[in-house]
């Protein structure tokens, strides 16, 4: 189910009105049922693949709680580990493993004939995988207590706002959340709804309008002059991060609805001023899971210089792979880890300029900064979509070709400023919910939330009959 | 729950709303114009009426062309064409007049992924492999919203001026329906009061205010015409409201060439649209000018998935529409008349198979699946040895 589909909306007025009828229990019970009926109602049968980990990890992070012998609790951590992993890798990796293994052999003069099994990526699987995995290391780690009651722990799995696309909660944090009572608030309700009428407006009004400029772009890249490839580049730089935070805007916004606090996953990312920056505003969520179970774990900063450079890099890498099982992933990933790791070495041996701080040369700096990330992180992207390698060598060999400079579109600045004007006002102001939550600023909060509705409805009307996923879902 | 039946409260939002109501406006129309555009801006800035043909570029207009997947510069010469400027046909030249409608002329694309520039790229590359020397320049007459009536007219026009050597017609098939003399627009003493595509044609039985009212909005509002194909023209509710009110020919707008039997309505329009073409066939003849079809396949014939949502969007069955129909129509005229006709279908097909020959949403090709057409065409025509490549027997294409 999408949240962008009609059925959607009838499914999530259910929700909201027989949610708040119910005690504690029956909240948990019904919103297990939710979430099952949502995630299985793209394939009754990934509702079981769902429910695999689900009653693995749990019985694991039981074990390993009431286990005090370590070599017993590793052990158990590894089955947990294996099993995750086994239905990941085989439902995302199996296929690329297998044609990356054909064609090495026929690069190497064998022609091999390997087992073709086309399998569909059950969707979401990355994402409650990383959540599981997370929790039995956590309960391994001692960090948090194995929980006692199974509808709390299958709920904290497949809660329906997160469960496809994210964010990538933590049991830390979901978990108490999920076993005390919540309240619902005229607060949360109006926050709720300001965060998924900005999540709307950039997925329905910014993202799926710049959508089939960038699938026309991409698709053919050789026959495209350098204005429409450079065109592409920032429709698709812009696209992705209204594809993504706004689901994530608007899975928070319902959670909160329904009194969960989850994890911020965004914050304004283009506005960052150096690749470790971005990753500190992009995908929250994930980026903070690679730190702590990847890359602390290889050492993190810890082992002298080349190491770190070296655990960034693979890091990345690893990161490029959860994406998709694809070379084009992978590289973009390895571009971040290099990204990562140079800025690093340039940090490293230089001594912070001094600047007054607000003056002129100061917001210059940050600003050239801020463009030369932008630029570095766009340039990644355009790994990120095509198709193939040799696709994105195209594209790149077209980009900087800069013969016929036709084509380029404006419009996509136009968008390009709403979503990071959204951003600006967000960080200016210190809030997400920054329509809702400043009473002063009432008449043009209530201007804003106008044109924001008025966007959407225009872009709903526009787009009609067509249904444009989001991008995260196939990951 | 008080707070939220506070009446002062409710007046007070209620007030604040209607203030904003022309700010909403403004805003609705800023965005649909740079985000969702419906292209009123273009089409008023880039068309004339004409005397002869009867819809015409303007001279030397230029304007982008916009849609939900292009941005495209539309920029025309002097003469009125969407080409470059030419001069007096010099010797070695071999000239060919494109006539067709948005497909000829390549909507959204820029004019160098345009059909008669990638025809005239193909076309070189061939007789340059072989050493011939010729060069081949390729006339761009094509106007969006013309049909056979148009193209007959055009070649009237534009024939004395370019003296072409033969004159290709991208046909596309729903040209069948506007061979009339403004199917497509409509020319009120010489001002171009709607064009088709902005929406609507006024009604004739409003009053004049009113008419006037909605020829404006029509002309400078994409707000306007996002609005009124929604609850009118094409979209979902416009399909429901067509559905109550019975309109059926109109709902099955975009397939009726493709509906099998023939409704009796469309037999005469077919006849009507290649009535046009004999008598382009007949002028060209005279003047010793080669006559070539292009029947340009639309997406729903290389595209299944497009096919189904037509299927599903006219409630008809597979038995009931036929894709293959307009080719088969066009070709058995071109047979009894024994006009060449080149068919770029297999290849767009095998090519779109692979990546996208089409725009996403729009539906006119894009300069992928044009590449494929035109190198696909230019061997055909080389192959079935017309001009300049002319044996004494022409071979035909007919399927």
């Amino acid at each position: 189910m999408l949240f962008n589909s009609v059925v959607f909306l009838g499914f999530i007025i259910v929700v909201f009105v027989v949610y708040p009828q119910l005690r504690l229990r029956g909240q948990n019970v019904f919103l297990l049922i939710a979430s099952y009926v949502f995630y299985g109602y793209w394939d009754w049968r990934f509702a079981f693949l769902l429910l695999t980990p689900t009653v693995v990890d749990y019985w694991v992070g039981q074990r390993i709680y009431a286990s005090d012998n370590p070599g017993r609790r590793k052990l158990l951590l590894l089955v947990s580990l294996a099993v995750n992993l086994v239905i990941l890798g085989f439902f995302k990796y199996f296929n690329f493993f297998v044609d990356s293994l054909a064609s090495m052999l026929a690069a190497i003069g064998f022609e091999p004939h390997v087992p073709v099994l086309r399998v569909i990526l059950p969707i979401g699987i990355s994402f409650y995988t990383f959540k599981t995995v997370s929790y039995t290391i956590d309960v391994y780690r001692k960090k948090i207590s194995s929980t006692e009651d199974f509808i709390d722990y299958a709920l904290f799995v497949s809660f329906f706002p997160h469960i496809l696309a994210g964010p990538i909660e933590r049991g830390s944090t979901l978990l108490p959340q999920i076993s005390s009572p919540r309240q619902i608030t005229r607060e949360k309700v109006l926050t709720g709804l300001n965060l998924i009428l900005i999540g709307y407006f950039k997925k329905v009004a910014i993202a799926d309008t710049l959508a089939p400029i960038v699938a026309h772009i991409f698709a053919t890249p050789g026959g495209m002059s350098s204005g429409q490839l450079w065109s592409g580049v920032y429709a698709y730089t812009f696209q992705i991060y209204g594809d993504f935070s706004g689901y994530t805007d608007i899975a928070r916004g319902i959670a909160r609805i329904l009194g969960f606090e989850t994890m911020e996953n965004f914050n304004a990312p283009y506005l960052s001023r150096s690749i470790t920056e971005f990753w500190r505003r992009w995908h929250i969520s994930l980026s903070t899971w690679f730190r702590d179970y990847v890359y602390i774990p290889l050492g993190g900063n810890r082992r002298g210089k080349a190491r770190t450079y070296l655990n960034l890099i693979v890091t990345m890498l690893l990161c490029g792979l959860w994406h998709g099982a694809a070379w084009t992933f992978v590289i973009w990933g390895l571009i971040h880890g290099l990204y990562l790791a140079g800025h690093r070495i340039i940090q490293r041996g230089r001594k912070p300029a001094f600047m007054w701080p607000g003056t002129f040369s100061g917001k210059a700096v940050s600003l050239v900064k801020m463009i030369l990330t932008f630029h570095l992180v766009a340039f990644a992207w355009v790994l990120f979509r095509s198709s193939s390698l040799d696709s994105a060598l195209v594209y790149f060999e077209g980009l900087f070709r800069f013969r016929q400079f036709t084509g380029f579109s404006v419009s996509i600045f136009f968008a390009g400023s709403l979503i990071l004007g959204l951003d600006v006002a967000q960080t200016w102001i210190g809030s997400q919910t920054w329509l809702t939550d400043r009473r002063e600023l009432r008449p043009l909060r209530y201007a804003v939330a106008e044109l924001l509705l008025v966007s959407v409805l225009c872009a709903v009307i526009a787009h009609l009959g067509t249904i444009t996923p989001f991008i995260y879902f196939q990951f | 729950m008080r707070r939220l039946l506070d009446r002062s409260a409710w007046l007070r939002r209620l007030f604040l709303t209607a203030m904003l109501v022309p700010f909403v406006l403004l805003w609705g129309e800023i965005f649909t114009r740079l985000l969702l555009p419906q292209n009123v801006d273009s089409r008023m800035n880039i068309y004339a009426s004409d005397p002869i043909i009867g819809l015409t570029y303007k001279p030397n207009a230029k304007t982008f062309e916009k849609g939900r997947e292009y941005n495209a510069l539309y920029q025309i010469n002097s003469l009125g064409l969407r080409d470059r400027e030419y001069d007096s046909k010099e010797s070695g030249v071999f000239r060919v007049l494109l006539l067709g409608d948005s497909f000829s002329v390549s909507h959204g694309l820029p004019i160098e992924q345009s059909l008669s520039r990638q025809m005239e790229r193909a076309l070189q590359e061939i007789a340059d492999r072989e050493g011939r020397a010729v060069k081949f320049e390729v006339i761009n007459a094509a106007v969006g919203g013309y049909s056979p009536y148009n193209y007959w007219k055009a070649y009237r026009r534009w024939a004395p001026v370019f003296r072409p050597d033969v004159v290709l017609v991208g046909f596309s098939p729903d040209d069948y329906d506007c061979s009339n003399e403004n199917a497509r627009y409509l020319i009120e003493s010489g001002d171009i009061v709607a064009i088709s595509g902005n929406g609507q044609e006024p009604g004739r039985d409003e009053k004049i205010s009113v008419r006037k009212i909605r020829k404006w909005l029509s002309w400078n509002s994409e707000l306007y015409i996002l609005m009124r194909n929604f609850f009118y023209y094409n979209d979902f509710v416009g399909r429901v409201w067509l559905r109550i009110s019975a309109k059926t020919e109109a709902n099955l707008s975009q397939l009726e060439q493709y509906v099998v039997p023939q409704p009796e309505s469309m037999k005469k329009a077919w006849a009507k649209a290649f009535s046009y073409l004999q008598k382009l066939r007949q002028e060209t003849a005279g003047d010793g000018v080669k006559l070539i079809v292009l029947p340009i396949p639309m997406k729903m014939e290389v595209d299944a998935e497009q096919y189904r949502q037509a299927l599903t969007a006219s409630g008809l069955t597979p038995q009931q529409v036929d894709p293959g129909q307009p080719l088969r129509l066009i070709s058995g005229f071109c047979k009894a008349e024994d006009i060449a006709l080149i068919d770029p279908r297999p290849a767009i097909r095998q090519r779109h198979a692979e990546v996208p020959c089409y725009f996403v949403y729009d539906g006119h090709w894009i300069a992928e699946g044009i590449r494929v057409a035109t190198v696909s065409l230019a061997k055909q025509w080389h192959d079935l040895r017309l001009p300049p490549w002319t044996s004494p027997k022409v071979k035909s294409a007919h399927p």
